[in-house]
């Protein structure tokens, strides 16, 4: 078997596969026509160097695409919101809370799962098991984006009172970004075809600068304080109820709880 | 000084060959060759996969080209590349007065 042979059988064996496959047994070859005593190395290791080198690159490729995904979703979501009037008395009413229910859970584990992935793929190096970390995150953010953008169009659906412009565009809110979130999930998931499995990797301390990193456990309670306040502060101010402030904020509350514990482990909170 | 020695500097030394120029993958090792005066002589075969991350990162370019009948991939840098280039040259130039000042 020739070098370039056995190079392409290691490459396709370490994941690497398709048009990148084709280049890079070009680029070899070439290398080889102008120097044909060049020791290239081990085709076993430089397909091992390459997965390596393109998971990491696939990785923050991914995570970049779920979160301009999500951030598309989150304009949508916005605009599908705004200058809207609700009835007083809802129609259908469990139908439509469970679907703004999960809207609100979905879009808040996304932008969460989306900003960790970010914070972790941007650093200039990673090792297997923080790109695995950051894949983990990333696919978290699109499966909760994926969660947003169905319970918005059910929340369109369900919502029979609303004018016909709102359900159109409520609808269109959580159809358009399907395809950018597919195309990044199939990103990622060529991303963690690349990464060997292995290792540890350190939690939130250590995608937080200097000093803040030692109290990570203590600034995920404020964010959670901070979240909760704001649902309040939104509750009691925006429905003008007394008791519609805390009452969704113990929602909030019971949510983040929930939240942290079912993915905590998963999204790298804790070391 | 093999790949090891230089693991953490290799990203900043490819797209320093490229600074002049665009060039191939074997070009940008013989031109690492040259201007470290033989002292970076990598493994040949590992300098690709930096080339193809450093690409997907937008940092460097790179397009097919003829020569003599022959397709070679050729490299260049990106604004991006240029300017990271720039960071890492700082970066080193601290790095290494640090660790000058402290070995003398």
């Amino acid at each position: 078997m020739s070098y370039l042979d056995a190079l392409r059988h290691e490459l396709a064996r370490a994941g690497v596969g398709g048009r990148r496959l084709d280049r890079i047994v070009d680029e070899f070859a070439d290398h080889l026509a102008c120097d044909p005593e060049a020791d290239l190395g081990s085709p076993r290791v430089v397909a091992e160097r390459f997965a390596d080198e393109l998971g990491l690159a696939q990785t923050r490729r991914a995570a970049l695409l779920v979160f301009g995904a999500l951030a598309l979703t989150a304009v949508l979501l916005a605009a599908a919101g705004a200058d809207t009037s609700y009835p007083a008395r809802v129609q259908n009413g469990w139908a439509v809370g469970l679907t703004g229910l999960g809207l609100v859970a979905g879009a808040q584990v996304a932008f969460v799962a989306g900003v960790l992935a970010l914070a972790r793929g941007r650093r200039r190096s990673l090792t297997c098991a923080e790109r695995r970390l950051v894949q983990r995150r990333a696919a978290v953010a699109l499966g909760a984006g994926i969660l947003t953008c169905s319970m918005l169009v059910a929340h369109g659906v369900v919502f029979r009172q609303m004018p016909a412009a709102w359900t159109a565009l409520t609808i269109a809110a959580g159809v358009v970004p399907l395809p950018l979130l597919a195309y990044a999930g199939a990103r990622l998931r060529s991303a963690a075809q690349l990464t060997p499995a292995g290792g540890v990797a350190p939690g939130l301390s250590a995608d937080l600068p200097g000093a803040l990193g030692r109290h990570s456990r203590a600034l995920l309670a404020l964010l959670g304080s901070l979240a909760v306040a704001a649902v309040v502060a939104q509750g009691s101010l925006f429905e003008r109820s007394a008791s519609e402030g805390p009452a969704r904020g113990v929602i909030e509350l019971a949510g983040i709880a929930v939240g942290t514990a079912a993915l905590g482990r998963v999204l790298g909170l804790f070391s | 000084m093999t790949g090891d020695a230089l693991k953490g500097h290799l990203d900043a030394l490819v797209l320093a060959a490229l600074r002049d120029g665009p060039l191939h993958g074997y070009a940008i090792i013989e031109e690492l060759k040259r201007r470290s005066d033989g002292v970076f002589d990598l493994a040949e075969g590992t300098v690709y996969p930096v080339l193809h991350r450093l690409e997907a990162d937008g940092l460097l370019s790179s397009a097919w080209s003829n020569t003599s009948g022959r397709r070679r991939r050729v490299y260049r840098l990106t604004r991006r590349g240029r300017s990271s280039l720039a960071r890492r040259h700082e970066d080193w130039r601290t790095f290494a007065h640090a660790v000058e000042a402290v070995l003398a």
